[in-house]
């Protein structure tokens, strides 16, 4: 080793070192050579990028991660394009030789220009595959250097290679394959795009090993039952089912193959008929995808919504006939009136806590009809089952539980215009916490261990609520449980995720990121808002607090939490305080403070209390209750290895 | 609660997946888990699930039906280099856990992690959480890598918070992975029913899908290595010698010249073949070499790139020039 690294180094640190590696760190023997190589400069493979190759398009086949392609272009745009807060200007376009074209991107374009007819040599390119098609990439070790020569360019579009499957075989990660099958259902639609509106073709294809839902992106006319070659296709995944999809570089064309008898597997909605049949609510399974109804409106609200086109109105409540009612959205504007009697054609109907939802969508109509129907009181609720606190989550329907009332607070609020009073607060079983709001007065005292049997459960951002309605009722019973405390109910993030959030829960895990947010912030003064540049959203130009926060991750290996920590929490945990803080900030800036508190939590292993809440960006927890925890390693190896033992022998 | 409390996620670009459909409870937006596992099952994942649209994630199945997109890894940092400038730094760094070597790399998009490894020593312990990265070779292979958000240097404590992690998760996977092959026709309906978790049912029943049954023998020796290392007192031996697992990949990701990975089988051909003709302690003769190697099917062309191979990472050198010597 010592001839290899020239003497660059004494036997006294060459000793030292090999010690630290193999005595201290316990490395192997070939790792710590080459940590020591590496260390004291005797292996450099900057230089080591490794020489290109020169490939024509046709053969290029996306995975390429350093190739020289000679090309002209085709055509190419100036494009920004915006990551991590960065705005960037990438040329982007096709290019082309003489045996087809690819379409390609420069990373770093600088001041060169790249107009269409122009050759290059485009050096050190890397190649993806997107939607089957080729991009050459020019990233930063990558350069294009002018040429002078003229190229014919062919139209073939350079693509990975097609491969030919049957439904049944398809994964859903195909790039680029070729199926031949048989139309089962088709329906054109017109879909907003950037570019306008556009006529698409989707509906469900199959062969002998199976069915799929398709899409074609381009309006072509497909016959029911006729059987077609669907070539350059890529495949999607959705909701467990595999998706075929052709877009412009795909083709349709009517097949002679034979593709057997189409076998209706996996369960494909569309091998229903086209046509709606008519139903009596009480029939209706929630999976109906065009089903009549004649039915009476019990009851009808109007609702805004947003959607990406901007504000809709729909319109829900409940409609009933001599079999019972059932909830119901018609997802378009339409004057629906209560008490009214009404066809719904060609409804598709869902299924939500067993209870099925009947939709009018863009295909459906409402139709007033001239007709008196009598509506049952029966309703398809699912009847309050008994249940533990725990597993009480959004979408449980109507519920029973038994638990102690730890708290009762009587609010009067509005609601539609109308003045409540609510009863709300905790209960609390063995098993976990819950808010509860009850619309009558129960004379629920704090300490009362009650069954509350039908109350149905709303949430807000994923935190269950119990509520006693109506239907509702509470009795006494003698208490057989001890109910738990606040931050005595552990729970993983995988479980959180599944099942939603709630009040007083604990997660223990790594802190494995700090986010923007975090360290010295200010508050208004009057609401307690964190506030940017002096200005409160809510109260305009104010006098900031000070204060100390962070905005950690949680992850326990399976999921990660957003924990949003309060400053008692932030000083205890990281020993770090608010006038610390002030004074490492009028020192460095504000931004040391953040980047201290990451050193002195990041990886630490802890336990965090708080109510959890779920949204579109997963889970969080407001800390109310934070500390490093250790772990008995030992312990805890000791009966991992019981139990690997155990299964081997 | 608090009435000004604010999702700490909304600023994160990372999260903002677009819209989701149906009423599926899985939230698409929400961040990734970081997984815990061994550099063994890491760098064995021959799967990969791309995303299809913009925003979505993609993913590295490994052998034992980890579905990872984000990884928490420890170890020993044994090497670093940047192979980037002052102003726009490319480290590439290799961390080694009880299985075998993790390869990272951090560039200035990886702000945190670029300057953590800037001032860390090598060796020192360290814990990273990262995004994975794929490498595919010329003959389709593919090879895996860690993109770290956050390095930090940890004490032995932690690190041994982490191998009791990973042993445990691993074993995990593995007793789930040997249900699922023993189960016929285990989909992920079926393995969730089991008590798997939705996310590892899934990543099962792709490798059973689309790829061979696991060899259990790499797993556990991962778990003995680490339990010796956590009970340091206890006869642990599930029956494997002490090394590292053989498959352990001998050329880093970020070094495409050094090859195919049936390169790197005859790497480890020629180095079992330099001890053998290093009778005098001057290194092996060249023709013999060349000899050796030829009848062994490695053409005179093929030795010269795995020697100059060898030579960039230090494995080998050539005392003069018509020998060539294992460090």
């Amino acid at each position: 080793m010592k001839r290899v690294l020239n003497d660059k180094i004494d036997d006294e640190t060459l000793r030292s070192e090999l010690d630290k590696y193999l005595n201290e760190y316990h490395v192997d023997v070939d790792a710590a050579k080459r940590g020591i190589l590496r260390k004291y400069g005797a292996i450099d493979s900057a230089s080591a990028i490794g020489s290109s190759v020169v490939k024509k398009i046709s053969a290029l086949t996306g995975t390429e991660q350093n190739v020289d392609v000679v090309a002209k272009i085709v055509s190419s745009e100036h494009r920004s394009i915006r990551g991590k807060g960065i705005d960037k200007t990438v040329v982007s376009g096709t290019l082309g030789d003489d045996t087809g074209t690819a379409s390609f991107t420069i990373w770093e374009p600088g001041s060169g220009e790249y107009p269409a007819g122009a050759t290059f040599a485009f050096r050190n390119c890397y190649c993806k595959v997107w939607n089957g098609n080729i991009q050459v990439n020019v990233g930063n070790r990558g350069r294009v250097e002018t040429v002078d020569a003229d190229i014919e360019v062919s139209g073939a579009v350079a693509g990975a290679p097609a491969e030919t499957k049957k439904i049944g075989q398809l994964n859903g990660s195909e790039q680029n394959v070729d199926v031949s099958a048989k139309v089962v259902s088709v329906e054109r639609r017109t879909i907003s795009t950037k570019n306008g509106e556009k006529e698409i073709v989707s509906g469900t294809i199959g062969d002998s090993t199976g069915t799929v839902p398709f899409t074609v992106w381009e309006p072509v006319d497909l016959a029911l039952g006729a059987v077609y070659d669907f070539k350059g296709c890529y495949c999607k995944v959705w909701n467990g089912t595999v998706q075929v999809n052709l877009g412009n570089r795909g083709t349709v064309t009517p097949s002679f193959a034979d593709v057997g008898d189409v076998e209706y597997f996996p369960s494909v909605q569309s091998a229903e008929p086209v046509n709606s049949e008519m139903k009596k609510i009480s029939e209706l399974d929630g999976k109906e995808t065009s089903v009549d109804l004649r039915v009476k409106v019990v009851s009808v609200e109007k609702r805004t919504i947003s959607t990406k086109n901007g504000e809709k109105e729909i319109v829900s409540g409940r409609i009933g006939d001599e079999t019972g009612t059932v909830p119901f959205t018609v997802w378009e504007p339409a004057d629906i009136v209560k008490g009214g009697s009404y066809m719904f054609r060609n409804c598709y109907c869902k299924s939500w806590n067993d209870t099925p939802q009947v939709n009018v969508g863009n295909r459906g109509r409402v139709e007033p009809i001239d007709a008196t129907i009598d509506v049952a009181e029966v309703t398809y609720d699912r009847s309050g089952e008994e249940c533990k606190i725990r597993d009480v989550h959004e979408g449980s329907g109507n519920v029973t539980v038994r638990g102690r009332v730890m708290s009762v607070e009587v609010r009067d609020v509005v609601i539609r215009g109308e003045n409540r009073t609510v009863w709300s607060g905790i209960l609390a079983d063995e098993t976990g916490r819950i808010q509860y709001s009850a619309w009558k007065d129960f004379g629920l005292k704090e300490g009362d261990s009650v069954r509350v049997s039908d109350a149905y459960v709303r949430a807000w951002k994923g935190i269950p609520q119990l509520n006693m309605g109506e239907r509702c009722e509470v009795s006494r019973i003698d208490s057989d449980f001890q109910p738990v405390g606040t931050g005595g109910s552990l729970r993983t993030v995988g479980e959180i995720m599944r099942t939603g959030g709630g009040v007083d829960l604990d997660v223990e895990g790594l802190v494995v990121d700090i986010r923007a947010g975090s360290g010295l912030i200010k508050r208004c003064p009057q609401c307690r808002r964190s506030i940017l540049n002096g200005s409160c959203v809510a109260h305009g130009p104010v006098e900031g607090v000070s204060d100390l926060r962070l905005k950690a991750v949680i992850d326990d290996g399976t999921g990660a939490i957003g924990a949003v920590i309060g400053r008692a929490d932030t000083e205890r945990l990281s020993g770090m305080t608010l006038n610390d803080a002030e004074a490492l900030a009028s020192k460095l800036g504000e931004g040391a403070v953040a980047a201290k508190l990451a050193s002195m939590v990041l990886m630490k292993r802890v336990r965090a209390s708080g109510n959890v809440t779920v949204d579109d960006f997963g889970p969080s927890i407001n800390v109310n209750g934070i500390k490093a925890i250790e772990v008995d390693t030992a312990a805890e190896a000791k009966a991992l290895l019981n139990d690997v033992e155990a299964n081997l022998s | 609660m608090n009435g000004y409390d604010e999702n700490p996620f909304s600023s994160g670009s990372d999260y903002a997946r677009g819209e989701q459909k149906g009423g599926d409870r899985q939230k698409v937006g929400a961040r990734e888990t970081a997984w815990r596992m061994f550099s063994s099952e890491f760098n064995g994942s021959k799967l990969e699930i791309k995303a299809m649209e913009e925003k979505m994630p993609s993913y590295v199945v490994t052998p034992l039906g980890a579905k990872v997109n984000r990884i928490l890894i420890a170890g020993v940092l044994t090497e670093k280099e940047n192979r980037g400038t002052e102003e726009e730094p490319m480290w590439t760094c290799r961390v080694q856990d009880p299985a075998g070597n993790f390869y990272v790399n951090a560039g200035r998009f990886q702000p945190e992690a670029s300057a953590a490894l800037s001032s860390l020593p090598s060796p020192c312990m360290v814990a990273a959480v990262g995004k994975v990265r794929t490498f595919h070779r010329e003959d389709g292979s593919m090879s895996v890598s860690v993109r770290p958000e956050r390095v930090m240097e940890i004490d032995d404590a932690a690190y041994r918070g982490w191998i009791l992690e990973a042993a445990k998760s691993t074993w995990t996977r593995l007793k789930n992975m040997k249900r699922a092959c023993m189960t016929p026709d285990s989909t992920k309906e079926s393995l969730m029913a089991m008590g798997v978790s939705p996310a590892e049912a899934e990543g099962i029943s792709y490798v059973l899908d689309n790829d061979a049954m696991p060899d259990s023998a790499v797993y556990l020796k991962a778990i003995q290595n680490a339990l010796r290392k956590l009970l340091p007192d206890e006869e642990i031996d599930f029956g494997f010698p002490d090394e590292f697992g053989d498959d352990m990949p001998r050329s880093a990701p970020a070094a495409p010249s050094s090859g195919g990975s049936g390169k790197a089988d005859w790497e480890d051909a020629v180095l079992r073949l330099l001890e053998e003709l290093d009778v005098d302690g001057k290194g092996a003769p060249r023709d013999e070499l060349e000899r050796r190697a030829e009848s062994m099917g490695i053409s005179s062309v093929d030795l010269e790139e795995i020697s100059n191979s060898l030579m960039d990472k230090g494995l080998v050198y050539e005392p003069n020039l018509r020998y060539l010597k294992r460090i």
